[in-house]
């Protein structure tokens, strides 16, 4: 009591300088709070602010976010060596063919240029190999088989300039070959085993995407493993509508002729 | 009784401070748990993919390196008769016959060789296609064999001295009849890590093998017949 009586007396004394006695007890609220301030904001915010608990949140938001952030970033990467798919590639026709066996004859295929079947024994060769000629047929499924990529164009349709766009797709490049194709239904036509797209000019973009997805592609092919070297076809290649190279000895011609189906013999 | 009051004394001041706290407690409980859900979620994406691009490494028992190393082997001999008939066969349609199983075969040889480098798997050794006792093969003349066995449709060495003393038709004939063999020998290993291989190429190269194989087998029967000669009985 003696020790409240104190600022109590000391207050009028005061006083007379300030005005009314509201001040004296703000003073006195303010004075307590000040000296106490610290233990009543520690009670204070432990009461209404849990730290820990938003320090805690704020940890797992930002973790959350990291590590989705991380896993978005890992899905896009698998799926982007997944783009590699023919069916990015607008207007590619796609056929099915397990294999084909080997024939010296003539075969009379579906597709034009044809993307697979019987063919002959002999493979064009197709290490970027560019032919003049209109090769046999025959021969090109082959190396289709062997997972080679075969450009041909219409050669009454399709000018030099493009010939030679054309060519340095396939020049140099081993699995790839090119060759005229008389009649064909479009200027310019490429075509691995099974797979075909037609296009109308040389620079269209969609002839790399398929040459630089198809070549060799492991999966698309029957014979993976299986070369494009054919030194004597490339020295001297068989062309379109003779007879194969390996046309048997008159006196085989009619056995072999009966054992394999379809085509007439070109013995 | 003294429990109930020992239990009230404390509540009674704890409870308005909960009562203080509980919208943000709860916002803030709320966030961490959805927190916690989005990280165990975006940790299962990673983990899938990064498991799904983690390359496999099959163990030295697995149908993987089993067929590695023993089709490989069966692959080998394959390309040492087809080398002979560049030398011995004037036979153009043989002559591309060869030079196609040699270069292929070699290079699925490689293949097969290079993976199992990479597995750390010895290319030779290991009970002969011990890698298909199991299963339904078993019972079909596949069962295990002791490492060096000739598998089906290997040639013997003295098949093999036979084809090197041979020239122009009759070696055409016996080259395609021990290479008819061959083929059909090999398939049924191919067929078996087709279905059983677990590494994605693996099971890649089985399937070309068995597809164009038996075309093969085909054609070569025509040729052999073609050329008047029979068959081998099958292995």
């Amino acid at each position: 009591m003696a020790k409240d009586r104190k600022p109590d007396d000391a207050r009028p004394t005061g006083g007379a300088t300030r005005s009314g006695g509201g001040n004296p007890n703000r003073a006195r609220a303010g004075g307590k709070g000040g000296r106490t301030r610290p233990p009543t904001a520690v009670v204070a915010n432990a009461q209404k602010r849990p730290w820990g608990l938003i320090a805690g949140a704020l940890a797992v938001v930002v973790f959350a976010a990291a590590v989705i952030g991380y896993a978005v970033v890992q899905v896009n990467e698998a799926n982007a060596n997944k783009v590699e798919a023919v069916d990015e590639i607008a207007g590619v026709e796609t056929y099915e063919y397990e294999g084909g066996n080997h024939v010296v004859t003539s075969v009379d295929y579906s597709e034009s240029p044809p993307v697979g079947g019987e063919h002959d024994g002999v493979w064009a060769d197709c290490t970027g190999t560019v032919y003049e000629v209109d090769i046999r047929h025959e021969n090109a499924v082959h190396s289709l088989e062997h997972g080679g990529v075969w450009v041909t164009y219409n050669p009454d349709e399709v000018s030099d300039a493009e010939i030679e766009t054309l060519a340095e797709l396939v020049e140099g490049v081993n699995g790839r070959m090119m060759s005229p194709y008389v009649g064909l239904d479009s200027p310019i036509s490429i075509q691995s085993w099974g797979k075909q797209l037609k296009v109308d000019t040389a620079d269209d973009e969609r002839l790399e995407q398929f040459a630089d997805l198809l070549t060799f592609k492991a999966g698309e092919f029957p014979e993976p493993g299986a070369t494009c070297e054919r030194p004597d076809f490339l020295a001297d290649p068989v062309v379109a509508d003779t007879p194969s190279a390996t046309t048997p000895d008159e006196g085989d011609a009619p056995v072999d002729g009966s054992a394999t189906e379809g085509g007439e013999s070109n013995g | 009784m003294a429990s109930r009051t020992a239990d009230a004394t404390p509540s009674r001041p704890t409870e308005p401070v909960r009562n203080s706290r509980t919208p943000l407690r709860t916002a803030l409980l709320a966030l961490i748990a959805v927190g916690l859900m989005l990280i165990g979620g975006g940790l299962a994406v990673t983990v899938a993919v990064a498991v799904d691009r983690m390359p496999v490494t099959p163990a030295a028992d697995s149908v993987d390196a089993g067929f590695a190393r023993d089709m490989s082997v069966h692959h080998l001999q394959g390309v040492e008769m087809a080398n002979l008939v560049a030398e011995r066969s004037d036979d153009p349609e043989v002559g591309s016959l060869g030079f196609d199983i040699s270069a292929t075969q070699t290079n699925q040889a490689g293949r097969m060789q290079g993976w199992l480098a990479l597995w750390g798997v010895s290319p030779t050794g290991g009970d002969t296609m011990s890698w298909m006792a199991d299963g339904d093969h078993a019972g079909h003349g596949m069962a295990a064999m002791p490492s060096g066995a000739l598998m089906p449709g290997m040639a013997t060495e003295a098949e093999l001295a036979n084809l090197r003393s041979l020239s122009g038709d009759a070696f055409d004939v016996e080259f395609l009849r021990l290479m008819i063999r061959h083929h059909q020998g090999g398939f049924d290993m191919a067929q078996y890590a087709a279905e059983h291989a677990d590494v994605d190429a693996v099971q890649d190269l089985a399937k070309s093998i068995e597809a164009s194989q038996s075309f093969e087998v085909d054609t070569m029967t025509d040729m052999l017949t073609a050329r008047g000669g029979t068959p081998l009985p099958a292995p």
